[in-house]
């Protein structure tokens, strides 16, 4: 594996605007929708919060890291992807008229957030979008890890799920707090370290033993519902990097045979 | 000469093992006889009920391509997982199974990846949730039955836990959803984890099942054909949608895994159009790019190519676009098909049925026809074969297409084994 090196990290959340934010507990309740500016307002249109939560998540990151968002690649993973477009289809089939709008059947597609991220910047490069449940984050990671390593250059991991709408929701759990909030989060890997890098990406590990996933992240206890979106998995290295911490830390938690990357001095 | 720069680093991949379900077959032998003998897998989803097995109810005509007759039940310990697309994905595993074995017994199953594309995911099961809930009342008393389980039948990788508890492995494991290129993506992923050095194998593949939302969303798009597609042909009139699956085992190049290989896998080329979520840069461009860098990871040139199995949906702009990307890429005197006639369009299945069709073009030089290409469209400059050809010289290397929404596109090189052996062997 070639030297790489973590450039960038960002996060978006409801009543979180930034990672800043978040790390300082500054909830702010007026914060309830990204802005997602990398994508023109007119290709929003129809597109759902996910859509956007990936995009803003992406951007930060990539803004935080200095790259350039027309050329890196971009790597989207979510659990449940497009849940909230997929139930207002659902919605017009059986209860409906039967006819999808076609802006809303485009914008159900895993990855809608791929494309409307590569159209809205003119971005040629790599883009892909994964699922993997608990292991969402540690699949992009790995994917991104695999592709600077194969090419060189940039990519942009942004990992997101937002709430599970009605009447799915019923499918996860009978109380509202046991249900999931949104989240999404960015990190930049890049073969370049760049004039400040946040950390070397030393070495991707196979761990044998299942590892729980904290309770607390930032030195304070994690909303519940914040913990049981699959995005939460990257807060463990968030919190890693920020902290300049030089230990191997894992990429999925409460998952048989996770995977983890051992992290250098930045 | 292959690129020196991807000669240090990637590895060609040798095929240990490949299975195939869809409408043609429920088996890998089925498939590949229909598929010789030049025949559809397609009916009018009215007709569906005379063969067994799945049945559908839709306010407009269309042709769909369906599994027939009954899919077998998962195990009593699998239950939770149960939908259309694991049943499906259950059949075609049990095919590569004993190659499965194989491979791990000589890495081990943790250095084994997962990495499958699915569109859907298990969206028949959601449906039929959602229908329920529907009847009761809707939101006014409707439940959603009990035995639907969000994580274990609608997640994605719903399918990746799947097959990480009937078989065991333990490497990487996640869906690549890119809609219709999904499952060509997943061969790019395992080359890229292979060079990482996290794995030595991958069972790769697509699996997508039929449901309402794809029927009714390409129907709103009014790109569902009535009628048989006809990819390429002058009259062709849309899409019709199929469901399948097809695995292929990638393991790492050894003196082992050459002497059992069907065929190779020589390079994957990635691309986004940045142009519109639904409809092709017109030029072809992000389909020149794809093709382009398949043919500089595998590092062959044009004249390398004896066939190229196109995306080719049927749709007017899709076949105009990429006969054009073809053209400029390999120029039109390449044998040019399109399976979708055969398969109908298998979305998150089909860049994986794609590449076992190639595999199997190259280890029997056999093309088939391209099912409904005449009368072949005047805009289309490509060598569009409406009769199949065997015999006549070793194709060599098969190339293959899958674009998607999103402007997702990616292209495959699949290599005989005489024709790698000839190349030099293997990396």
């Amino acid at each position: 594996m070639r030297p790489l090196w973590i450039t960038g990290l960002s996060l978006w959340a409801p009543g979180y605007p930034s990672l800043e934010a978040f790390m300082r507990g500054a909830h702010d309740p007026s914060v309830d929708d990204a802005p997602c500016a990398w994508v023109p307002p007119r290709l929003l249109r129809g597109s759902s919060r996910l859509t956007r939560m990936f995009g803003e998540a992406a951007a930060q990151a990539v803004t935080a890291a200095g790259r350039d968002p027309k050329t890196i690649a971009t790597i989207y993973t979510s659990s449940y992807g497009e849940i909230e477009t997929m139930v207002l289809l659902l919605d017009t089939i059986f209860r409906g008229d039967g006819q999808l709008s076609p802006m809303r059947f485009k914008n159900s597609v895993h990855n809608a957030g791929s494309g409307l991220g590569s159209i809205g910047q003119g971005n040629t490069a790599f883009s892909t979008a994964l699922a993997a449940g608990r292991r969402s984050f540690e699949a992009g990671m790995l994917e991104a890890i695999a592709l600077v390593n194969e090419r060189g250059g940039d990519a942009v991991v942004s990992c997101a799920d937002d709430v599970i709408p009605a009447p799915l929701s019923m499918a996860e759990g009978p109380t509202e707090a046991e249900r999931r909030a949104g989240l999404s989060v960015g990190v930049v890997i890049s073969s370049e370290p760049g004039q400040a890098p946040l950390a070397e990406l030393a070495r991707v590990v196979p761990l044998e033993e299942r590892v729980s996933l904290p309770h607390e992240a930032f030195g304070r206890v994690l909303d519940e519902r914040l913990r049981r979106n699959p995005a939460a998995h990257a807060l463990p290295l968030l919190e890693a990097v920020t902290s300049r911490a030089q230990r191997t830390v894992s990429l999925a938690f409460d998952v048989s045979a996770p995977y983890a990357i051992e992290l250098g001095p930045g | 000469m292959r690129d020196p720069w991807y000669e240090e680093r990637v590895p060609r991949l040798p095929i240990t093992a490949m299975s195939l379900v869809g409408s043609m077959g429920r088996t890998t032998a089925e498939t590949l006889a229909a598929l010789d003998e030049g025949r559809t897998g397609l009916v009018a989803w009215t007709d569906l009920a005379a063969r067994g097995g799945l049945s559908l109810s839709l306010p407009f005509p269309t042709f769909v391509g369906a599994v027939p007759g009954a899919l077998p039940e998962l195990a009593p310990a699998d239950q939770a997982y149960d939908t259309r697309l694991a049943r499906i994905g259950a059949m075609a595993l049990g095919e590569v199974r004993p190659a499965l074995d194989r491979a791990i017994a000589r890495w081990g199953a943790r250095r084994i990846a997962v990495l499958i594309g699915t569109s859907t995911g298990g969206l028949d099961a959601t449906e039929v949730a959602f229908k329920s809930w529907s009847d009761g009342g809707g939101p006014d008393g409707g439940v959603v039955p009990a035995g639907f389980d969000l994580a274990t039948q609608h997640d994605f990788n719903a399918l990746g836990e799947l097959i990480r508890r009937m078989t065991g492995l333990s490497g990487p494991t996640y869906v690549v959803s890119t809609a219709c290129s999904s499952s060509g993506k997943v061969h790019a992923s395992a080359m890229r984890l292979m060079q990482l050095g996290l794995i030595d194998a991958a069972l790769v593949g697509g699996i997508d099942s039929l449901c309402k939302m794809t029927l009714h969303g390409f129907r709103g798009l009014g790109i569902l054909s009535d009628t048989q597609c006809k990819p390429f042909a002058s009259d062709r009139a849309g899409i019709n949608i199929g469901e399948g699956a097809g695995l292929m085992l990638l393991e790492r190049d050894t003196a082992e895994t050459r002497a059992e290989a069907l065929a190779y896998l020589l390079g994957v080329g990635e691309s986004s159009d940045a142009y519109n979520m639904s409809s092709p840069e017109p030029s072809g461009r992000g389909a020149k790019e794809a093709m382009q860098r398949a043919l500089a990871m595998g590092g062959l040139a044009p004249t390398d190519v004896g066939l190229l199995i196109a995306h080719g949906t049927a749709t007017p702009q899709n076949d105009v676009a990429e006969s054009m990307a073809i053209e400029g890429v390999l120029g039109n005197e390449v044998p040019v098909i399109s399976t979708k006639g055969y398969t109908g369009h298998q979305l998150g299945a089909a860049g994986a049925t794609s590449a076992m069709f190639a595999a199997h073009a190259v280890r029997t030089n056999r093309i088939p026809r391209s099912l409904g290409a005449e009368p072949k469209d005047p805009a289309v400059r490509v060598n569009v074969l409406a009769e199949g050809r065997t015999g006549g010289g070793a194709l060599g290397v098969a190339m293959c297409n899958a674009f998607a929404f999103g402007g997702s596109n990616v292209c495959l090189a699949i290599a005989s084994s005489e024709w790698v052996a000839a190349r030099g062997g293997a990396s």
